[in-house]
């Protein structure tokens, strides 16, 4: 699953989700792309799923691309612990989405198995996704 | 036909948003020997116009027309709504510097021979004269095979226009497909190596 080799820090402040992206929100390499409509956090886990089912998916002649790396890090403290004692240990790693942002690229296949893929995708995401050509 | 457009006197935030809601979008004409002037242009004229980057079109303000170019659209990256447009007054004589998209055509030899095209580099940039503006490049990849390269040099330039892009880009490649694993990682508890760690310890 994708996580950094190296961090500065073990635990960071958790990042804002607020606004909409400005970043990452055109088509760079692919013909279609799985756009996020609303905002959260996605994790290694659910990237890792979601790369299993286009992986599955997109054939032979099709090539995809993962536009987003989860390098922030979610901390949780463990179960019955009073508040107290310092921020948790880290959980899993993060990658905060706001409204606008590309997610995956694919290329190399027809419009109805991007549409099938894109719904696999949404399926497996906490928030609402789109798919986006270029036609 | 030319896109009828309106003088904008008013500037700020809380005007742009009032006009967009009722179906104008805030738009600047600018150019050599043109004094910089902003426009509201109709939405649903523009729907009707090809709107891209590059498109030359004639501007109608209050009675005068000026050829322009499009030289940047602003577009709501969520929604997709069109938030501002630039245009360049095109004069005689002059040279533009625009972004034209690469379109390719045909299914490549390679592809059928199993191979995955790869569209690396999809739009350039060039410095043409105003009279004779075009608004896409169009390259044949029908012949294309396996490992085979278009590079930008390779590109049906018409002569007179300059390219400002490295020669040596890879516009269009055939690849070999990669065997990739469709199975899912197993779940890593390791946390990465945290480089502050051992500064500290020297520090010490």
């Amino acid at each position: 699953m994708l996580m950094p080799k190296r961090v500065k820090y073990r635990k960071n402040h958790l990042p804002h989700i607020k606004g909409k992206e400005t970043r990452g929100t055109e088509l760079a390499f692919g013909d279609y792309g799985i756009q996020a409509v609303g905002r959260g956090y996605i994790d290694a886990r659910m990237i890792e799923s979601c790369r299993v089912v286009i992986a599955k998916n997109i054939g032979k002649t099709g090539k995809y691309w993962i536009k987003i790396f989860p390098d922030r890090v979610w901390t949780k403290k463990p179960l019955e612990v009073r508040m107290g004692g310092g921020k948790g240990d880290p959980e899993k790693w993060i990658f905060p989405v706001r409204p606008g942002r590309i997610l995956f690229e694919m290329t190399g296949i027809d419009g109805e198995t991007a549409r099938h893929i894109a719904r696999l995708v949404g399926y497996r995401l906490p928030f609402e996704t789109k798919l986006v050509s270029r036609v | 036909m030319a896109l009828e457009a309106i003088k904008r006197l008013e500037k700020g935030t809380r005007v742009a948003r009032r006009a967009r809601r009722n179906g104008l979008v805030p738009a600047v004409l600018y150019g050599k020997g043109v004094d910089p002037v902003c426009l509201y242009v109709s939405l649903k004229e523009l729907r009707q116009e090809h709107f891209n980057v590059g498109h030359v079109l004639d501007l109608a303000i209050q009675g005068s027309l000026v050829k322009a170019i499009i030289k940047d659209v602003q577009i709501e990256p969520a929604t997709g709504a069109v938030l501002h447009l630039d245009f360049q007054a095109l004069s005689a004589g002059s040279t533009v510097t625009v972004t034209v998209p690469v379109v390719i055509t045909g299914e490549p030899v390679g592809v059928k021979k199993g191979g995955i095209l790869e569209f690396i580099t999809r739009e350039v940039e060039l410095e043409i004269p105003s009279d004779r503006l075009f608004e896409q490049i169009v390259v044949d990849v029908s012949n294309l095979d396996l490992g085979d390269i278009i590079h930008v040099r390779d590109l049906p330039i018409p002569e007179g226009v300059k390219v400002l892009e490295d020669p040596d880009e890879v516009v269009v490649t055939i690849a070999e497909q990669e065997v990739e694993e469709v199975a899912a990682e197993a779940e890593t508890v390791s946390e990465p190596e945290v480089i502050s760690k051992g500064k500290k310890e020297e520090e010490e």
